[in-house]
């Protein structure tokens, strides 16, 4: 079993919504996402974990919204130290400002090489840490960065995917029949 | 900087405004027209000369089984496998939340072996409750049109050939009732075959799945027929089969498509709008050319004459556009066809005395003859969706508020403090994640709404424009208001296309969802547009196109309109 991007756009997109985002912040966590798996790194982890972290959704730690001004403004500076849940999240966006220069993300024991094709020094069991951090950047770090483009989210995914399903389910309304008939619109004969 | 052809192109033709275009009234009166997309599709495959057989036709007598259809093109091959179910009457449903079919497809990449043929017995019958690979392309699923697919298998089992009557009223043997393509349900992402050139455009292999269904219609109720007629039975002659198209059934999943595909749209749009820039900007009409479009005029009444609806709405639109056809005849025996600009001048003459059905079927009438001047646009009609994705946060509020007044000034028709503009929701539901629309003073669904309202979102957003310093930074305006990014992202993405928007109320009490799904369907080439409410509708596909094996010798594209079978 394996899923395709736009599959996991569109869930990382109503799971981030579902958990209180703005929809043009939940458009950029879908987009955040799909980076990351595309390279190999856990985005659907990472999203699944902040999530479920987070009891009321602010801005202030959330790592797409810092992530997103990061990209808005096309500038890294004034940005860090600073302190976020999943600073795997900053990678999509800064990738996206850093031209021809590399940096280093680092955080508790944990940190990760990037520049504006892709990034390195990921190991899933240190940078899915949990909590809020304080992370620090690194200006024109060297380093061999993975390039390398999935076509598919795979198998592993499971079961974070089923807990962005658990988040996106609190953007749809529940069936009723007068939905059913009258939201869809039903009433003609469909048989014939 | 030398401008680009398009851009020298655009500058130097007359299009129609995006205020006359992008209406909902107008976008849910289009037809189809040569870029349509079964169009493009069959052009090429007959271009290319592609082949095609059926290697697997494992039917039993109550027709239970699998058939496959392959087709061989001159780079890959690609294999529509058809699982053929015995469902109970009381069970098919076109409604999406049906959960068996008569029969279900999957459009494979390349051959199935027959580890994935058991794969796909297990997951596609079960359609969005199963899963598929990034081997198959589409999911898609057909009923049996029980008014028609009873006759014609009862006069076949008999030795006779069903009633062209018959046939008329109803246009196929089966509806699929959804064509999933792009990703959904496990199937392969756009992206992964988005550069091949036999997709070139907008949904080909959904279309071409489409086609190959409309085969294995035909043959699955031959084949019942003979297992009840025995050698009594006979096949469809070829001309009453060609009569035969392939019926979708189509509601509110679709809908949405068209305000989240801005992009896409746009390209759609603005090809067909230069095609009929390009067409009037013709100084004369050839007698060729103009033999060809009375010709098709012609053959396109006939296409109205046989257009069977219940639904008043599109009764009333179907009974307008029969006279708008005797106004055209009147209009083109005056011998407009023979002064200078003759197309400009029926079309500016359709705008004023016409209704939007006759204008639009008009409007792609007059690409007919042309296909030499035209069908090169196809190509462009495509989009990638991710591009143009990120905000530009540098832009200052002042040069934003310019595009935004500049593009968004129709909202103002709009006052949606008022009740009746503000009086549907959309909404998913839990049932089967699809959308729905909702009345917002009625049903306790505010917390549900999905963003498809762009007027009343860019209404809110120019609210928060208002007393903004104008060298401020929209990167700065977004983190004072996260909650117009997704309607800043908008107008700057469209800032270049104007086709990307409807320039309406999706949200307006009288607004018709329908409308939305009419545009998308016709691009795709559908006709005999038969509305089942207001948001829900049945069309035909394909009806009159030639079937694989009479592709070589038959030009799919003088088959767009039917000719007067038996004439």
């Amino acid at each position: 079993m394996s899923w395709s991007f736009g599959e996991v756009r569109a869930l990382s997109i109503k799971a981030a919504r579902g958990a209180g985002m703005p929809w043009g912040l939940a458009e950029e966590a879908g987009f955040a996402v799909v980076w990351l798996e595309e390279l190999g790194a856990p985005g659907v982890q990472a999203l699944a974990i902040y999530l479920s972290e987070i009891g009321e959704y602010t801005a202030d730690t959330c790592p797409i919204a810092i992530g997103s001004r990061i990209s808005d403004s096309g500038s890294r500076s004034n940005i860090f130290p600073r302190k976020a849940y999943q600073p795997i999240f900053f990678a999509p966006f800064l990738s996206s400002v850093l031209g021809s220069a590399s940096v280093e993300l680092r955080w508790s024991n944990c940190a990760y090489t990037l520049n504006s094709v892709g990034f390195g020094g990921v190991q899933v069991e240190h940078v899915l840490s949990n909590g809020v951090h304080l992370c620090e950047m690194r200006e024109n770090i060297l380093t061999t960065l993975s390039t390398h483009k999935k076509t598919r989210v795979t198998e592993d995914r499971k079961e974070p995917i089923q807990l962005l399903e658990s988040f996106a389910k609190k953007t749809y309304a529940p069936a009723t029949e007068e939905s059913r008939t009258r939201g869809a619109g039903a009433g003609l004969s469909d048989n014939d | 900087m030398i401008p680009s052809s398009r851009e020298h192109e655009s500058k130097n033709l007359a299009f129609r405004s995006r205020d006359t275009v992008m209406r909902l009234k107008r976008l849910g009166s289009f037809h189809q027209s040569r870029l349509s997309f079964m169009r493009v599709l069959l052009r090429r495959l007959k271009g290319e000369k592609w082949q095609f057989d059926r290697p697997v036709f494992d039917l039993n007598e109550a027709g239970v089984g699998v058939a496959t259809y392959r087709a061989v093109g001159p780079k890959r091959v690609y294999t529509l496998v058809a699982f053929a179910h015995d469902l109970p009457d009381e069970k098919r449903s076109d409604r999406v939340i049906a959960d068996a079919w008569d029969a279900t497809f999957a459009l494979v990449d390349g051959e199935p072996t027959p580890d994935d043929l058991a794969r796909l017995s297990k997951n596609v019958p079960l359609q969005e409750a199963g899963r598929v690979s990034g081997k198959e392309f589409v999911l898609s699923r057909a009923n049996k049109s029980v008014r028609l697919f009873n006759h014609v298998l009862e006069a076949l089992a008999s030795g006779n050939q069903p009633s062209l009557e018959e046939i008329q009223k109803v246009g196929y043997l089966m509806r699929t009732t959804a064509v999933y393509g792009s990703g959904k349900f496990g199937a392969a992402d756009r992206s992964f075959w988005a550069k091949r050139s036999e997709f070139e455009g907008s949904f080909q292999p959904e279309l071409l799945a489409v086609w190959l269904i409309r085969c294995f219609a035909i043959d699955w109720v031959e084949h019942l027929a003979k297992m009840k007629g025995g050698s009594q039975a006979v096949t469809l002659d070829h001309s009453l089969r060609r009569s035969l198209g392939i019926g979708n059934s189509t509601g509110l999943g679709m809908a949405p498509f068209l305000i989240n595909h801005p992009t896409l749209i746009h390209a759609w749009i603005q090809a067909r709008e230069t095609a009929l820039a390009r067409v009037c900007a013709l100084p004369e009409a050839k007698p060729v050319e103009q033999q060809r479009f009375l010709e098709l005029v012609d053959r396109a009444r006939f296409n109205a004459e046989n257009w069977y609806t219940d639904h008043p709405h599109q009764k009333g639109k179907v009974e307008c556009l029969l006279k708008d056809f005797e106004k055209i005849d009147d209009f083109l025996k005056a011998g407009i066809l023979a002064e200078p600009f003759p197309w400009q001048k029926l079309v500016n003459w359709s705008e004023e005395i016409l209704g939007f059905e006759g204008r639009e079927q008009l409007a792609s009438l007059v690409l007919e003859p042309y296909g030499h001047l035209v069908d090169d646009l196809a190509a462009q009609m495509h989009a990638d969706e991710a591009l143009d994705f990120r905000i530009d946060g540098a832009m200052t509020i002042g040069q934003f508020k310019a595009i935004f007044e500049r593009d968004y000034r129709w909202i103002k028709e709009f006052d949606f403090s008022d009740q009746s503009a503000n009086a549907r929701i959309w909404y998913t539901s839990e049932e089967k994640l699809e959308p729905r629309l909702g009345e917002r003073y009625e049903e306790d669904l505010e917390a549900y709404e999905q963003p498809l309202s762009p007027g009343r979102d860019a209404t809110r957003l120019s609210k928060a424009l208002e007393d903004q310093d104008e060298q401020d930074t929209i990167a700065s305006l977004l983190m004072r208001y996260p909650e117009h990014r997704h309607m800043v992202r908008r107008v700057q993405r469209l800032r270049d296309r104007p086709f990307g928007e409807i320039r309406d109320n999706t949200i307006d009490a009288k607004m018709m969802p329908i409308d939305l799904l009419r545009c998308k369907l016709s691009f795709f080439g559908a006709t005999k547009f038969d509305p089942r409410s207001d948001r829900w509708v049945r069309i035909t596909m394909y009806q009159g196109a030639p079937f694989p094996d009479e592709l070589s010798h038959m030009d799919p594209d003088d088959c767009a309109y039917p000719v007067q079978y038996g004439r």
